[in-house]
């Protein structure tokens, strides 16, 4: 079992690493917001694989996973708030491109 | 090998091509439903990992509400001919940021080694399996239970609770203001300008 643990950890670091990869090689705001959340989910699956690691008959410790339930809770105001951005630039530009929104007033 | 960790090992395998191919697809819509899966995915690992109660936040939250939302700009803001704007415009980007993860990668894992080195004897020595995990004379104490989770969330976690529950309103609001039409205002602005002037017009005439 603590090979399960183990290897969840490995993974959460390559999901980390496949999201930062798309956030560098892509120029469209979705696309590089949603490798963000792929990077968020990533460091919630090692929360609740440490969570599991640490918890033992002596030590009844569920915090891993309140800690990423509170990054679920963050994660979807987030999501919120950065599609209306991304919304409201559509709203006043044809050309959507990361390497040319340097400002967000008109 | 017994059957929890082979299905943790079909669910990494999907989870990571579905993260890659997100990565790499030129059409929005297959990206999204790509990370989609990866969600998915994750949801098995978290009750392979006795969180339950995560599982389901997973599963509702983030694979249901947030990927709806991601779907719904990129179906109603994304059009075909956009698809130009998905590659690369330096040549180079993808040659760097590739070599930039693959660093990244390299650091994480060295450190994720050797401290899993150091840690051997201690991971090896009396941590519970999956059966002891679920083993409590009380089922509230059992890991990821939902009524223990509750309670500790409630108790000792209640600050943090309380300010996300504010961060939302916050969002909330944040997000109505910044995604509001205010080409309509505009129109407002106009017609009511419009008014002004015709009410001089009409003051002129009976001049």
């Amino acid at each position: 079992m603590i090979d399960m643990v183990v290897n969840s950890v490995w993974l959460a670091g390559l999901m980390f690493a496949i999201g930062t990869l798309g956030v560098m090689i892509h120029r469209h705001p979705v696309i590089i917001f949603m490798c963000i959340e792929l990077m968020l989910n990533a460091a919630n699956l090692a929360l609740v694989a440490f969570n599991r690691h640490h918890f033992s008959p002596a030590w009844r410790t569920m915090d891993g996973q309140i800690y990423a339930f509170l990054i679920i809770v963050i994660a979807a105001a987030e999501v919120a708030v950065g599609l209306a951005i991304i919304v409201a630039l559509f709203k006043h530009r044809t050309r959507v491109d990361i390497d040319e929104i340097n400002f967000l007033k008109r | 090998m017994d059957g929890q960790l082979l299905a943790w090992w079909v669910l990494a395998i999907v989870g990571s091509l579905s993260a890659v191919m997100m990565v790499l697809s030129r059409n929005p819509v297959h990206s999204v439903l790509y990370l989609v899966a990866n969600f998915l995915t994750l949801v098995g690992i978290y009750f392979l990992l006795s969180a339950p109660m995560m599982a389901v936040v997973q599963f509702v939250v983030y694979a249901g509400a947030i990927m709806i939302l991601f779907l719904f700009v990129v179906m109603f803001f994304m059009s075909p001919e956009a698809r130009r704007w998905l590659r690369p415009e330096i040549k180079s980007q993808w040659v760097f940021g590739t070599l930039l993860t693959v660093m990244m990668l390299t650091v994480v894992y060295i450190s994720l080694f050797t401290s899993g080195r150091v840690n051997q004897g201690e991971l090896e020595m009396g941590r519970p399996t999956i059966a002891m995990a679920g083993a409590a004379e009380n089922p509230r104490e059992e890991l990821g239970h939902p009524a223990g989770l509750g309670v500790r969330m409630f108790s000792y976690h209640a600050l943090p609770f309380e300010i996300a529950g504010l961060l939302l309103l916050a969002a909330l609001l944040g997000a109505v203001l910044v995604a509001r039409d205010e080409r309509s205002e505009g129109r407002q602005h106009l017609a009511h300008e419009f008014e002004k002037a015709e009410e001089a017009v009409a003051e002129e005439v009976q001049a």
